[in-house]
């Protein structure tokens, strides 16, 4: 029982905190993040007839999340052998 | 160092020598003698006598306040230290008097002004006639006036002596007859048209029903006078005087007349050949107005048009641009090949550009517009919805991914970091459409054409608005040259692929040397 609550439960937790955490970014940090793109977007639009900005950004996005990504699977390594370790 | 001497020499010889030049000159001066050779009568409020120089006199408020002497001819004095100024009525009674001391040698140059400040002001009144004496010093001389109170021409006085002079009241009350011209001034007439020139005219002073009244256009140097007199049909009023401007280029300085009673102001009447003629038309395809989808992605579209220049002789050197007539901006631009034909010009867009602005096409030449169509409008809009997560456009969209992403559960496929790249996307897009806030509003670097400019206040620009100067555009660069445009077109389309590339290749690499890190970590644990 205690097994079926760890494989199941602990998965399905930690979902519901990284949805968590994923609407509260959303929500908290896309006023600002909007903002500082305006501002941004006033920086390089001088540029813009000869770079394609959106593609820029968008693969920004993409390498933070893999480094969030990788990062997290780090963590959750160094968590499993802490708790998993045999000696 | 010999050369030198010898040029040092020279030069104070040469300043020596007109300095004795200007010398002899002023010296010179001194024996000119008077003429007296001028009406000795005159009237109030009016320059009239010659005589001793020129007089003139002044009344203020109808008294006679102060007398001044214009002097008409060089005069020096070396003897006398005063003038005096007497005013005697026609039975010689001495009425007012001053005196005005001066420093001798007294020397009066061509123009110079002498006035002589009465010690109280005469009243005057109209039909009195009264006399005046100039006095120098303490000689007074009598001279008799002659006959009508005129001297005879050329009679020489010497350099010390008295003069008289008749002066009176003008009865007449004052005129308010007046012509003024009120329109344009140069006023600028093509050739083989007509010309409106707009006049206000009061002249009920002298308005007799017996006489009639004509209002002429004169040329002022010869008085020639311009097309047929107007015959003027009451007293006061405006008139508008319509002429033919003629076949030939001419400018000239004109003034109106009324039966030589009064004379306007003056005012430049230019007439010039047009550059353009009436057969010369530039003409748009687009009455409805110029609408370019955007929503296929960025590309080039064409903006027809016909044209005819052949009026201008040098129309090879010409340029027909499309005028945003919101900001002046002519980005777009066409050369003719042939000065009569049916072009078209090219203006490349984006997807992101949400634009509507009034337009036009110009023909220009060094930067001077001649001839212009009217004015139409450029419309850019999309039907196609931008599909980004959390970006405004979709909520109104009707595909199915929008109304997707619009969905409750849409917000449990939110993982963190997993949204990362749908959060930054989607901000980077709804910032095209957010204005930044005020507060942060001076962060702005540019506008959303990409142009950076500045504003110098009109303290700096000398003018009378603040002065907005662009300082980088993308039309800098291109010039106005759609090749320039398109070729920028698909650089940026490059980039975004070059971008891709890039990025796929640097992931592909970290990704083989984390998978090695891991390896030889693993080999070593073993």
């Amino acid at each position: 029982m205690t097994s079926l609550l760890i494989r199941i439960g602990l998965p399905a937790f930690l979902y519901l905190v990284l949805v968590g955490i994923g609407n509260a970014v959303d929500l908290a940090l896309k006023n600002y993040l909007v903002q500082f793109f305006v501002f941004l977007r006033s920086v390089v639009a001088p540029l813009n007839f000869i770079w394609n900005f959106d593609t820029t950004f968008t693969l920004l996005g993409l390498t933070l999340t893999l480094f969030i990504a990788y990062f997290s699977f780090k963590v959750f390594l160094t968590l499993k052998n802490l708790f998993t370790r045999v000696d | 160092m010999f050369g030198r001497r010898l040029l040092g020499i020279l030069f104070f010889s040469l300043c020596f020598t007109f300095t004795g030049i200007g010398l002899k000159h002023a010296n010179a001066a001194e024996t000119l003698s008077i003429a007296n050779n001028g009406s000795a009568t005159g009237s109030v409020n009016q320059n009239s006598a010659g005589g001793w120089g020129g007089q003139s006199f002044v009344a203020v408020d109808d008294n006679f306040s102060s007398v001044t002497w214009k002097v008409g001819t060089e005069y020096n004095d070396k003897y006398h230290d005063d003038f005096k100024l007497y005013l005697r009525n026609s039975s010689s009674e001495t009425i007012a008097s001053s005196t005005i001391h001066l420093d001798t040698p007294i020397q009066f140059t061509s123009g110079l002004e002498v006035n002589f400040a009465l010690d109280t002001p005469y009243p005057t009144t109209p039909s009195t006639t009264y006399q005046y004496i100039i006095e120098i010093s303490d000689e007074p001389f009598s001279y008799a006036l002659t006959d009508g109170g005129i001297y005879n021409d050329g009679e020489s006085l010497g350099s010390a002596y008295d003069m008289w002079f008749e002066i009176y009241t003008d009865s007449t009350p004052p005129s308010n007859d007046y012509v003024m011209y009120y329109g344009n001034n140069p006023v600028y007439t093509p050739t083989n048209s007509y010309f409106s020139l707009p006049v206000v005219y009061n002249v009920c002073d002298s308005w007799s029903t017996t006489t009639d009244f004509y209002l002429y256009l004169r040329d002022d140097d010869d008085n020639v006078e311009y097309a047929a007199a107007k015959l003027l049909e009451s007293c006061s009023g405006t008139v508008v005087f319509d002429s033919f401007s003629g076949n030939t280029d001419y400018t000239n300085t004109l003034h109106f007349a009324i039966n030589s009673l009064v004379y306007s102001n003056e005012f430049i009447n230019a007439v010039y050949t047009p550059l353009m003629d009436s057969s010369s038309y530039i003409h748009y395809y687009y009455p409805n107005g110029l609408y370019i989808d955007t929503g296929g992605g960025s590309g080039t579209t064409t903006v027809n048009f016909a044209y005819d220049v052949c009026a201008d002789v040098n129309w090879a050197s010409s340029t027909i641009y499309l005028v945003n007539e919101d900001s002046g901006n002519t980005g777009i631009s066409f050369t003719p090949t042939s000065c009569t034909a049916a072009a078209s010009m090219y203006f490349p867009y984006s997807q992101d550009l949400q634009l509507t602005f009034p337009a036009s096409l110009s023909y220009q030449r060094s930067g001077v517009e001649y001839l212009s169509s009217s004015v139409f409008n450029v419309v850019f809009y999309s039907n196609t919805a931008n599909v980004v997560w959390g970006d405004p456009e979709t909520a109104t969209s009707t595909s199915w991914f929008a109304k997707f992403t619009n969905e409750w559960y849409v917000k449990f496929l939110n993982v963190f970091p997993f949204n990362i790249p749908f959060l930054i996307r989607s901000a980077w897009l709804e910032s095209s459409n957010t204005p930044l806030d005020s507060d942060l509003s001076f962060l702005v670097v540019a506008d959303e054409t990409g142009s950076v400019g500045s504003t110098f206040p009109k303290e700096w620009a000398l003018s009378e608005n603040d002065l907005n100067i662009t300082l980088f555009s993308e039309s800098m660069i291109s010039q106005g040259s759609s090749t320039a445009s398109d070729f920028f077109d698909k650089f940026r389309n490059f980039t975004k692929w070059l971008q891709i590339f890039g990025y796929v290749f640097g992931v592909l690499a970290l990704a083989y040397k984390l998978v090695n890190d891991m390896t030889e970590n693993q080999s070593d644990n073993i």
